[in-house]
C-alpha cells in the first residue's frame, strides 16, 4: 500500500467535497450520457436498448439536424464576430476619462445581471409587431415595414435572437476587456505617442497585441454562450420556441426538444455530444491561435 | 485643441449610445409594466402617446400565488447554492493554489474542460441520479443541480484569487500554529474579500437566473421563479402588462445586488479568467 506524501493527503482532504461532487454530478452523468448515445432509450421507458452507432448514423440523414447545424454556426459566428468587437469598443470607450463614466459602467451591469428569460421577455414585448415601442420607432425611421414582426420572419428571426443575445453578452465582454485594460503598460503607449504614432497605430501595435489573450478568453466565452449557454436556450425558448417553422432551431435546443418533449433520450444525447465537440474544437483553435502566455 | 474637442464629442456620443443600448429596453419594459392593458395594446405605443400609469399589474403579480412561491423558492435555492459553492469551492481552490501535490496543473485544466461541457449532456442522467439519491424535486437536489456548472467555474476563479495572496502570509500563519483550514478561513479569505464577494454575487445571480435545470429538476414541489416567467410568455394566463411587471420583479433582486456591489464587480470581474 503506497503511502501518500503528507502534502498530498492534505490536498485530498480539501478536495474531497469537490471530487465527490464532480464524480456524482459530472463524471457519472457524462459517461452515462455517452452510453445513452449508443442506445434506444426514452423517458417513459428507461430501459436502454443497445443499437450501436445508429444514433450517429441518423445525424447524416436528418434534415432538421443539418438545418440546426447551419443555424448554430451562423449564430455562433454572428455572436462572436459582432459581440466581441462590440464589447471591445465599449471597453475602449469606457476606459477613457469623462464625466459620467461610472454611471455608464454601472449601466452595463443591467443586461449582464438580468435573467436571460427576462431579457427574452423584454424584447418579446418591445419588438411586438403591433404595440412594441422599438418596432414602432423603427417603423417611424423607415427601417421596419408596417407592423413588422422580426421574430415571425423566417429570414430574420435568427438575427433577431442574436441581437437579443448581444444585449446580454456584449456588456460582459466589455467588462472583461476593461479589467484587462487596467494592466495595459502605460509606458509603451506613452513612448509610442512620443514617436508620433497615431491613436490608431497605438491601438494596432500596442493595445491589440496586449489584449490578445483576453480576446481569446472572450471568444471562447462567446462560443460557450452561443453554443450551449443561456443564449442558446433561454432566449430561444422564450421568444420563438424554435419557430417560425424550424428557422431558429439550434443544436442545443434541438437536443433538448429531442430528449424531452419528443422523448428520444438517446438521440438527444447524441446531438448534445455534437455540440460538445464543436465547442471543444472552437476553443482549441482559438487557444492555439491567440492564447500564448509569455 | 480642435482635435481633442472632436474626440471629446465622439466619446460623449459613444457613451450615450452605450447607455441607450443597455438601459433603454429595460426602461421601456418598466413603462410597459406601469400601463393599463388597453393603452398598451393600442397604437401608437407609449413614448409616442400619453397614457395613464398604474401599479395594478404589480398588485396583481405580487398577490399571484405561483409568483410569490417562485420568488421564495428561488431565493432559498440561490442562497443554498451560493453557500455550497463557496464552501466546497474555497476548499478545493485553496488546495490547488497552496498545496503542492502531483496532478495539480492537470486538475486545474480539467476544471476548465468540465466547465465547457454542455449542461444538456448531463441533464438526463442527473435527473436519474437525483431520483436514485431520493433528492429529485427537493431544495438539496436543486442546489446540487445548480452547482454543476457553478462549482467548477467558481473553483477556477477562486484559485486565481487565492494565488494573488503572497505565499509567505500563509506560511507565517502555519508557523504560528494555524492549521491549513484555519489559515484559509482566518487569513486567505479575509484578505481576498473583494474577489470573494464577487464570487458570491456571481453564484447567487447564476442560480437565480437559471431556467433549464429549474424546468427539469423541479417538478411538483420546487417551483422556481424563471420557469414561471416562461409560463407567462407561452400561456395566456396573464396580460402583457402583468408579464412585464413579473419580469421586472424577478430581475430586481439580481440587478439590485449587482448595482449595490458594482465596485467589487467592476474591479474584480473575471479576475481568474484574465490573469
Amino acid at each position: 500500500m503506497p503511502r501518500f506524501h503528507k502534502e498530498t493527503r492534505d490536498a485530498l482532504k480539501f478536495l474531497l467535497p469537490f471530487f465527490v461532487f464532480l464524480g456524482v454530478f459530472t463524471v457519472y452523468p457524462i459517461i452515462t450520457s455517452f452510453y445513452y448515445t449508443l442506445n434506444d432509450i426514452t423517458l417513459s421507458h428507461l430501459k436502454p436498448e443497445f443499437i450501436g452507432i445508429d444514433n450517429y448514423a441518423k445525424l447524416f440523414s436528418d434534415k432538421l439536424f443539418r438545418q440546426a447545424l447551419t443555424q448554430t454556426l451562423l449564430y455562433l459566428a454572428f455572436h462572436t464576430a459582432v459581440g466581441v468587437p462590440l464589447g471591445l469598443g465599449i471597453a475602449l470607450l469606457l476606459n477613457e476619462e469623462f464625466r459620467g463614466r461610472s454611471f455608464a459602467r454601472a449601466c452595463l451591469l443591467i443586461p449582464w445581471s438580468t435573467p436571460p428569460i427576462v431579457a427574452a421577455l423584454i424584447f418579446f414585448i418591445s419588438l411586438n409587431p403591433s404595440f412594441g415601442p422599438i418596432t414602432y420607432a423603427l417603423e417611424l425611421l423607415g427601417i421596419f415595414s408596417h407592423q413588422f414582426s422580426i421574430f415571425g420572419n423566417p429570414n430574420l428571426a435568427l438575427f433577431g435572437l442574436a441581437v437579443v443575445s448581444l444585449w446580454k453578452s456584449a456588456p460582459l465582454f466589455a467588462f472583461i476587456f476593461l479589467s484587462a485594460l487596467q494592466n495595459l503598460p502605460i509606458e509603451s503607449v506613452e513612448s509610442a505617442k512620443v514617436y508620433g504614432a497615431s491613436s490608431f497605430m497605438v491601438f494596432r501595435k500596442v493595445t491589440l497585441p496586449f489584449l490578445k489573450p483576453t480576446l481569446a478568453v472572450n471568444c471562447i466565452l462567446s462560443g460557450i454562450l452561443a453554443l450551449s449557454g443561456t443564449q442558446a436556450f433561454d432566449i430561444v425558448v422564450g421568444i420563438t420556441g424554435g419557430g417560425p417553422g424550424y428557422h431558429t432551431y439550434m443544436l442545443y435546443y434541438l437536443g433538448y426538444m429531442t430528449a424531452f418533449p419528443w422523448n428520444d433520450l438517446g438521440y438527444g444525447a447524441t446531438i448534445s455530444y455534437i455540440v460538445t465537440i464543436i465547442a471543444v474544437v472552437f476553443a482549441m483553435v482559438l487557444l492555439k491561435l491567440w492564447y500564448k502566455r509569455a | 485643441m480642435r482635435r481633442s474637442r472632436v474626440k471629446r464629442g465622439a466619446i460623449y456620443i459613444g457613451a450615450i449610445a452605450v447607455v441607450l443600448f443597455t438601459l433603454m429596453p429595460y426602461v421601456l419594459t418598466i413603462f410597459t409594466s406601469l400601463q393599463r392593458e388597453v393603452d398598451l395594446t393600442s397604437r401608437p405605443p407609449f413614448p409616442f402617446k400619453s397614457v395613464t400609469f398604474t401599479l395594478d399589474s404589480y398588485t396583481y403579480i405580487l398577490s399571484y400565488e405561483p409568483f410569490a412561491t417562485g420568488f421564495l423558492h428561488s431565493a432559498a435555492v440561490a442562497v443554498m447554492t451560493t453557500a455550497f459553492v463557496l464552501l466546497a469551492g474555497s476548499l478545493g481552490a485553496y488546495a490547488i493554489a497552496r498545496i503542492r501535490f502531483p496532478g495539480r496543473n492537470f486538475l486545474f485544466n480539467l476544471i476548465v474542460i468540465v466547465y465547457m461541457l454542455p449542461a444538456l449532456a448531463m441533464l438526463i442522467p442527473i435527473v436519474v441520479s437525483l431520483k436514485i439519491l431520493g433528492i429529485l424535486d427537493t431544495f438539496i437536489g436543486m442546489m446540487f443541480a445548480h452547482s454543476i456548472i457553478l462549482l467548477p467555474l467558481m473553483t477556477w476563479f477562486l484559485t486565481g484569487i487565492f494565488e494573488s495572496v503572497p505565499g509567505d502570509i500563509d506560511e507565517a500563519c502555519r508557523i504560528d500554529g494555524y492549521s491549513r483550514l484555519k489559515s484559509l478561513f482566518k487569513m486567505v479569505i479575509p484578505l481576498t474579500k473583494l474577489g470573494f464577494l464577487m464570487i458570491l454575487v456571481f453564484s447567487f445571480i447564476n442560480s437565480w437566473n437559471d431556467l433549464m435545470f429549474a424546468n427539469t429538476v423541479g417538478i411538483v414541489k420546487i417551483k422556481l421563479l424563471q420557469p414561471r416567467i416562461l409560463e407567462f410568455m407561452s400561456g395566456a394566463r396573464v396580460l402583457y402588462t402583468q408579464m412585464a411587471a413579473a419580469g421586472i420583479l424577478s430581475s430586481l433582486p439580481v440587478i439590485a445586488l449587482s448595482i449595490a456591489l458594482q465596485k467589487q464587480i467592476v474591479k474584480g470581474i473575471m479576475r481568474g479568467a484574465v490573469k
